[in-house]
């Protein structure tokens, strides 16, 4: 039970203190909203506020639980003091009382499902292993940490701030309930805003459409951020909405700020900006305003949401988008070939076997695309009749806004920002016969409540499958619970138990990594983590091993600098050299530090071409194309007459002339084609040379899935890697490298 | 004024951010690891595919010199080849090779025994005909790295075409060791 206390003490407290936050900063305004309105859009904007605070707090290594205590009480005893709780303003227009009964009822139902899932042990794959895995880090290191192994440290962390302000009292659970209490709010906005321009009932019904949606509720119980930032690109709407009606200066403020927060929050709701900018601009040129000033002090204040986040990734891994624009940001942290692979995979999920199947996976089905918002939402088409209306055209422009950026991901929960205006959208067309939204609540409500979903979805679709009370309240101890229902959280404990503190363990899978405090190198997270994963495959994978040998023989001859370039383009095979050797009369030149090595692309691996080592080699990560090299300045003038590149056999487009650099500083031809030799395959020593390595750069231990690539090779030949299992729990090993 | 202010964002933006990018353009060679003693093109090695420019030089008897299909080799009775090791310790003696269907109507089942270094590893009965994989792990003080190591296998029951006589064992396609 006191575990239970600190999970709401932390949870309410970050609340508690957004809400301060955003009603210090309305009332200071002088902004004036309807009774209903105000602490809603108050919790949002001081949720931004918080945010910014927090970052702030973390940048100066003050990432305590004591300063958030001291920075909640202040501000909250700020807000006392200013007396910004009295509740002011007139009230809303009211619901219709069969609609406050039935809005009361559906609402209350799905809280207390909602809660006690939010406040259970958190188990959700990104919440547990990278949401949470930086807020735990975060916590433990007393602030932000310059992190180039995992893409996730780099996304913008707006609302993970918020978590780590509530986990530092309450945990896991605390963290999550704070994205619930958006999950909660989101629903009284969208009616707020239906009440405030006339369409009470398309509101009431909208909202209960999109709060007891089936994704909407698995997400806004986790620690993932999806229904956050539903709730804030609504609320920068709904800002926008009143600013248009009012023309209230002061407003600009908290819209420059959520929309800045949208972008914090998420990078796919990034569109917040230019949305509220595009909109305040449009509305005053129409009206013959000036709109320079409105539009510097949205984006000023936008700008201090999100310039936190880019500066920290300008700073340390020299992309302020990353992981994302590593072409235009250049940087040796992410390959620009994953990044492309990585937009691809979002794009295709594998389950979906065609885009014509998406409506039905987004409604009904749930399990390819992880979630499903329930079958009512098959009739979202039918928002575009309420382009009649002005309302509806705001409504279905914003909804195009924040739901443009979902091709990017096709998951079912990229969709959730703009789920509430299309939901609004089609109720206003709906609510023109009386019955119908209640039917279709009725319906929706019924037919979302958990054993109700598997009547029709996917056995294996991504839901709540119960109400969670004993868990939540711990009855159900943490630790049994998540060892029974959660396949990553048993080896994730044993790796805090067995690996010494400060060790690094590689893994092809994401563990929960916010279960414990040893940093887990997840294959596809990095460029580092991903030259790791190749040197595991490479003594199982014969086209990985350097067994193709291009040997360029010419005339002896003075060079200064040899380069070794690509002729051919085409996909999909990347260029790759495990050997870069330079020989003068069947000798090879030594490897001298006066030597200076260059590449392009992917200049920084480049070393990884003269190690000597069978198992690393420098790669372009981009497909073939003219032009790619590595080149050797010696340094001064070297006679060579053979240089030999070893190469895998896994780039049979590839195609490699040879150029040198004459005494008098001219590049000419060496050898237009290579003599191709090919050894006997595989080669011997691999497994040994790989685990040497990784000791090499740091890392001593590996958890390997009995579904992995490596698994079973890891598994049988223990002795040939030099390896000792050291634990194996559902299917997950746990090796030391020896 | 409002000029002003975009051209000051845009120079302290500018500044600040150019200010963090640190790109080395070339590197020196890293520290160099232990080289792996790989088979040297054209010579002896410690595996050979049938079709490998140098196989003969790894074929002591008992085997044909000429390649069939592009991939194979006929073996007789007691096939015998020789590989150059650079370790010992965890490798597995391995052979691709298949027993034809036509040849099995005749012979029918049939026991190959597998020797490395004159050491009996195993003796194998197969029941079918079709594509056959021998792997076995050698136990490492039966091998060598300072001297070649022999490798041979015996069939009990030789094909026998019914046209001319000649007595076949099976096609082999690859042998060697792996860890």
């Amino acid at each position: 039970m006191p575990h239970a206390f600190y999970i709401l003490f932390g949870s309410t407290f970050a609340v508690a203190v957004c809400l301060s936050c955003g009603l210090l900063l309305l009332r200071g305004l002088r902004l004036h909203f309807y009774r209903g309105e105000e602490r809603l859009l108050a919790f949002v904007t001081g949720a931004a506020c918080l945010s910014t605070v927090v970052f702030i707090l973390s940048a100066l290594g003050l990432a305590r639980k004591g300063a958030f205590l001291a920075l909640g009480l202040a501000i909250i005893f700020a807000a006392a003091r200013c007396g910004v709780f009295r509740p002011l303003g007139d009230d809303l227009p009211p619901l219709p009382r069969f609609w406050k009964i039935l809005f009361g009822l559906v609402f209350t139902l799905y809280t207390v499902l909602y809660f006690f899932n939010a406040m259970a042990p958190e188990m959700s794959p990104d919440g547990s292993a990278y949401h949470l895995g930086f807020v735990a880090w975060y916590l433990r290191e007393h602030g932000l940490v310059r992190i180039t192994t995992n893409m996730y440290a780099n996304l913008s962390q707006g609302i993970e701030m918020l978590y780590l302000f509530a986990f530092a009292f309450g945990r896991h659970s605390a963290a999550a309930l704070v994205h619930f209490s958006f999950l909660a709010v989101l629903p009284f906005l969208m009616l707020s805003y239906a009440k405030r321009f006339g369409l009470p009932v398309a509101g009431a019904a909208a909202a209960l459409l999109v709060y007891a949606s089936p994704v909407v509720g698995k997400d806004g119980t986790t620690a993932y951020v999806d229904v956050a930032v539903a709730a804030i690109v609504f609320t920068l709407f709904y800002l926008l909405q009143i600013w248009d009606r009012e023309r209230s200066m002061a407003l600009f403020i908290p819209i420059g700020l959520v929309a800045g927060f949208a972008y914090a929050a998420k990078y796919t709701a990034f569109l917040a900006v230019p949305y509220a900018l595009a909109f305040t601009s449009w509305k005053l040129y129409r009206a013959r305003h000036n709109y320079w000033k409105p539009l510097v002090i949205i984006s000023a204040c936008a700008l201090v949401m999100m310039l936190p986040w880019m500066a920290k990734n300008w700073i340390w891994v020299n992309n302020p988008f990353s992981p994302f624009f590593n072409r235009v940001f250049p940087n040796p942290y992410i390959h620009t070939g994953f990044e492309d692979d990585y937009s691809r995979a979002m794009q295709h999920y594998e389950g979906l076997k065609s885009y014509i199947d998406l409506p039905l996976e987004l409604t009904v089905r749930g399990t390819a695309l992880c979630g499903l918002f329930g079958p009512v939402f098959l009739l979202a088409p039918l928002a575009l009749l309420s382009l009649r209306e002005r309302v509806g055209r705001q409504l279905l422009l914003a909804g195009a806004v924040f739901g443009a950026t979902y091709f990017c991901n096709i998951g079912t929960r990229f969709l959730i920002p703009a789920a509430p205006f299309f939901a609004l959208a089609m109720m206003m067309v709906c609510s023109r016969a009386k019955a119908v939204p209640v039917m279709l609540v009725a319906f929706h409500a019924i037919f979302s409540w958990p054993p109700c979903i598997k009547i029709y979805s996917d056995a294996r679709a991504w839901r709540l499958e119960r109400i969670l009370w004993k868990q939540a309240l711990r009855i159900v101890p943490e630790d049994g619970y998540l060892n029974f229902k959660m396949p990553v959280y048993p080896i994730t404990r044993v790796i805090e138990k067995m690996v010494p503190k400060g060790e690094k363990v590689f893994s092809f899978n994401q563990a929960a990594q916010s279960y414990t405090s040893r940093e887990i190198l997840v294959a596809y997270q990095s460029a580092f983590n991903n030259t790791l994963g190749e040197i595991l495959w490479t003594p199982i994978t014969e086209g990985y091993q350097p067994t193709r040998h291009l040997v360029f023989r010419f005339p002896p001859q003075p060079l200064r600098k040899v380069r070794a370039t690509q002729t051919a383009e085409g996909k999909p095979d990347n260029w790759s050299i495990a050997e870069f050797r330079v020989f003068r009369g069947g000798v090879e030149l030594p490897r001298v530090p006066q030597w200076r090595l260059r590449a392009s692309p992917n200049p920084w691996e480049v070393q990884l071409a003269f190690d000597n080592s069978p198992v690393t080699r420098w790669r372009s990560w981009e497909t073939l194309r003219p032009g790619m090299f590595v080149e050797i300045d010696f340094g001064k003038d070297e006679v060579v007459d053979t240089v030999r590149l070893e190469c895998s056999r896994d780039q049979d487009k590839s195609r490699v002339k040879l150029e040198g650099q004459t005494t008098s500083g001219r590049w000419k031809l060496l050898a237009a084609a290579p003599e191709y030799v090919d050894l006997p395959s595989p080669l011997l020593g691999l497994r040994r040379a790989a685990a040497e390595e990784f000791k090499a750069r740091g890392v001593r231990y590996i958890l390997a899935w009995d579904s992995d690539y490596a698994a079973t090779d890891l598994r049988t030949r223990t002795a040939t890697w030099g390896i000792t299992m050291l634990a194996e729990r559902g299917g997950a090993r746990l090796y030391r490298i020896d | 004024m409002l000029h002003r202010v975009w051209v000051w964002l845009a120079v302290v933006t500018v500044l600040t951010l150019s200010g963090c990018v640190n790109i080395p353009d070339s590197y020196a060679p890293p520290i160099q690891r232990k080289p792996l003693t790989a088979p040297q093109p054209g010579g002896l090695s410690h595996i050979i595919n049938m079709n490998d420019p140098n196989v003969l030089a790894h074929i002591v008897r008992d085997i044909s010199p000429n390649l069939e299909g592009g991939v194979f080799r006929w073996a007789y009775r007691r096939p015998e080849m020789r590989f150059a090791l650079t370790s010992t310790t965890h490798l597995k003696f391995v052979m691709d090779f298949a027993l034809p269907a036509a040849n099995f109507e005749q012979t029918g089942p049939v026991t190959i025994s597998f020797y490395v270094n004159d050491h009996l590893l195993d003796r194998v009965r197969y029941d079918t005909p079709g594509r056959k994989t021998f792997e076995k792990e050698v136990p490492a003080e039966w091998l060598r790295t300072d001297a070649l190591t022999l490798v041979a296998t015996e069939i009990d029951k030789m094909y026998v075409s019914p046209q001319d006589g000649t007595k076949l064992g099976f096609p082999i396609i690859r042998v060697g060791f792996i860890e």
